[in-house]
């Protein structure tokens, strides 16, 4: 029996129910074809939001390094208990089914860290999630998840699924 | 480096040599049209940010006297004014009360009095980030409730779509945003505008009239309570209660008041400094200036061993000076070369622009401009024009003095407005239609503004028109 795996990235500001969901419906597919299927799930802790709190707080705020230390220890802890809990909510999800879930938690750029992973392992689908930003922002300024779909497309890394991020 | 930042980095000394190398219009002396020049320089570039604020008001000032608008030696002496020290003793009063975790203590024992349910909490959190900033400033306010915010969510084990967690982090990111408005303390940008309005006064030969520590907060905390009862509304009816157990966060909250212990010598005694240096605001800061009792309140908390250098360079940044006192230098030589009256009878119509039309046009305009740029670079752009379009249509410019930071500090919507918002949309539980909550309490804000300033500042003294004699022929 062949090997298949998907990747399914997630980050700080990119999560939505329904791409787990469209994951695991994958994976069925895919072991119903006869192969043995992986979920990766790659977690991206947004490091250019955190530089620029930090950022403000120093340039801003004019609040010296200890405060600034303070608050970015928090944020960091807040958003790896996040990481945990999305982690938990995929590894219960594919369990019911039978796939196995490896994880990555990295602090990074969403974009390059997708592709990092992507050119490292031969995927079959690569799903991620489009942040939840206004119509008008993403119109000016593009969108990351539009430019991962098109940079693994022209690099052949696999098949891209995007979904919008869950506005609740 | 960002395409922003490179357009900033070319628009900035284009303007200025465009203004600098202009024919020289009637009216506008070689200084003025120089001091225009710099002006148009360092607005580019404090509201774009190629550089550090403090970078723009340093180059600010170097480029008065190489442009001929002002001589070095007054270029220089415009730095040293009364607010650049008010405001390293403000940061300095923060810095010790985070250090000494008097701030931690009073809001620990504070909230843990209100757990009975999600509604006291949440309005407990919204409280006692808008009362810290009474002798904190806001920045720090936010810096030291932002930990035990998230604390208490960790705690109740809350989820990203949780309506109590974002009831949470907003209660404390607009508590702090309302209570900038409360005091000189809250923020250092109404001391900018202070000084502002000071070089201002002088320049125009008005009449003496200091405003002191208590006049202040008399105009802007009436302000800054119904703008923290308009939060505490909105709160409640955008993310109502989920019937949570609070048990968890009560426990956490009495493990932590516990870690405490009780009240050290060195937390006594910080209140006690800071009572005293409050008290000495008061009293003698109208006679020998809000600066000097501020140095001299600093150096007592150095010289009791409160606080120790190290700590004034860790919990301060020192560029907070530097921006200030640059400000006020390029301010300051707009109206001493008179390109701002200048500006404004060029701009402003003589006839038919009624005064109430420019005050809420300066409000609006100023609560605008804060939700995209620093709240300090707000007033150092805004002010030195709006001083003098408020002496041409009749406005008392010292009236703006109170509008231009408190409306700078409606900074409610965006997280680019202020570091607070910036925090709390950072820890992932905001989304951006989260904004229009924050749209909402900026207008009610606003609108309770006006209503303030019509309705209570003349009951108090603080007339908003220019009596007769004071206005511009």
């Amino acid at each position: 029996m062949s090997s298949r795996r998907i990747l399914l990235a997630l980050s700080t500001t990119r999560y939505s129910q329904a791409l787990v969901a469209t994951a695991v419906k994958e994976a069925q597919a895919l072991q119903e074809a006869g192969h043995d299927v992986f979920i990766d799930l790659l977690y991206v802790i947004e490091a250019s939001d955190l530089d620029r709190i930090q950022h403000m707080m120093g340039d801003e705020g004019f609040l010296g390094t200890s405060p600034q230390q303070d608050v970015m220890a928090a944020l960091g802890a807040e958003h790896h208990r996040m990481a945990l809990r999305r982690i938990d909510e995929v590894r219960a999800a594919a369990a019911e089914r039978g796939f196995q879930v490896e994880l990555e938690e990295v602090q990074g750029r969403f974009v390059a860290e997708v592709l990092r992973r992507a050119e490292a392992r031969d995927y079959e689908v690569i799903l991620i999630t489009r942040a939840d930003r206004p119509f008008i922002s993403r119109f000016l300024f593009g969108s990351d998840a539009d430019r991962v779909a098109r940079l693994v497309k022209k690099e052949g890394l696999g098949r891209v699924i995007i979904d919008e991020e869950d506005a609740s | 480096m960002k395409l922003r930042a490179i357009a900033a980095l070319v628009l900035g000394p284009a303007l200025m040599a465009g203004v600098l190398l202009a024919p020289a219009p009637d009216g506008l002396s070689h200084a003025g049209q120089a001091a225009l020049a710099v002006l148009s320089l360092c607005i580019t570039w404090w509201l774009l940010t190629p550089v550090a604020l403090p970078v723009t008001s340093l180059l600010g000032l170097a480029l008065l006297p190489v442009t001929g608008a002002l001589p070095a030696a007054d270029a220089l002496a415009l730095f040293g004014n009364q607010a650049v020290f008010f405001v390293i003793g403000v940061f300095l009063v923060a810095a010790v009360m985070y250090r000494t975790g008097l701030s931690s203590r009073l809001t620990l024992l504070f909230l843990r009095r209100f757990t009975r349910g999600e509604d006291a909490l949440a309005t407990a959190v919204l409280l006692v980030s808008w009362g810290l900033c009474v002798i904190v400033v806001s920045h720090a306010v936010a810096a030291i409730m932002l930990p035990l915010v998230l604390e208490i969510i960790r705690a109740l084990d809350l989820g990203p779509r949780s309506r109590t967690a974002r009831r949470l982090l907003l209660s404390m990111a607009w508590g702090t945003v309302a209570g900038s408005n409360l005091t000189l303390l809250s923020s250092a940008r109404a001391s900018l505008a202070l000084e502002l309005y000071a070089g201002f006064r002088v320049d125009h030969a008005l009449p003496p009239d200091p405003i002191g520590v208590l006049q202040f907060s008399l105009g802007s905390a009436p302000v800054s309570f119904v703008s923290v009862l308009i939060a505490a509304i909105v709160l409640r009816v955008a993310f109502p209660p989920e019937g949570l157990d609070l048990a968890p966060a009560v426990l956490t909250l009495d493990a932590d008041v516990r870690k405490l212990g009780p009240a050290s010598h060195r937390e006594w005694m910080t209140l006690g400094v800071i009572g005293a240096m409050v008290a000495g605001m008061a009293l003698a800061g109208p006679s020998v200036g809000l600066g000097t009792v501020a140095l001299l309140g600093s150096v007592a908390l150095f010289a009791l061993q409160i606080l120790q250098w190290e700590d004034a360079e860790r919990y301060v940044n020192w560029g907070v000076a530097l921006m200030y006192g640059g400000a006020i230098a390029v301010g300051g030589a707009l109206h001493k070369t008179g390109a701002t009256t200048w500006l404004v009878h060029e701009l402003v119509p003589q006839h038919g622009v009624g005064p109430l039309v420019v005050l809420a046009s300066l409000a609006v305009v100023t609560a605008t401009f804060t939700e995209f740029v620093s709240n300090a670079a707000v007033i150092a752009v805004v002010l030195p024009v709006a001083l003098p379009i408020a002496q041409q249509v009749g406005l008392s410019p010292r009236a703006v003095t109170w509008l231009a930071p408190i409306c700078a500090g409606f900074a409610f919507v965006l997280p680019t407005s202020t570091p607070a918002l910036a925090m709390v949309f950072g820890t992932g539980y905001l989304r951006p239609r989260h904004t229009l909550v924050g749209l909402v309490i900026t207008v009610l804000s606003l609108l309770a503004f006006l209503g303030i300033v019509l309705g209570l500042w003349p009951l108090i003294g603080l007339q908003v028109l220019a009596p007769p004699d004071l206005r511009l022929p």
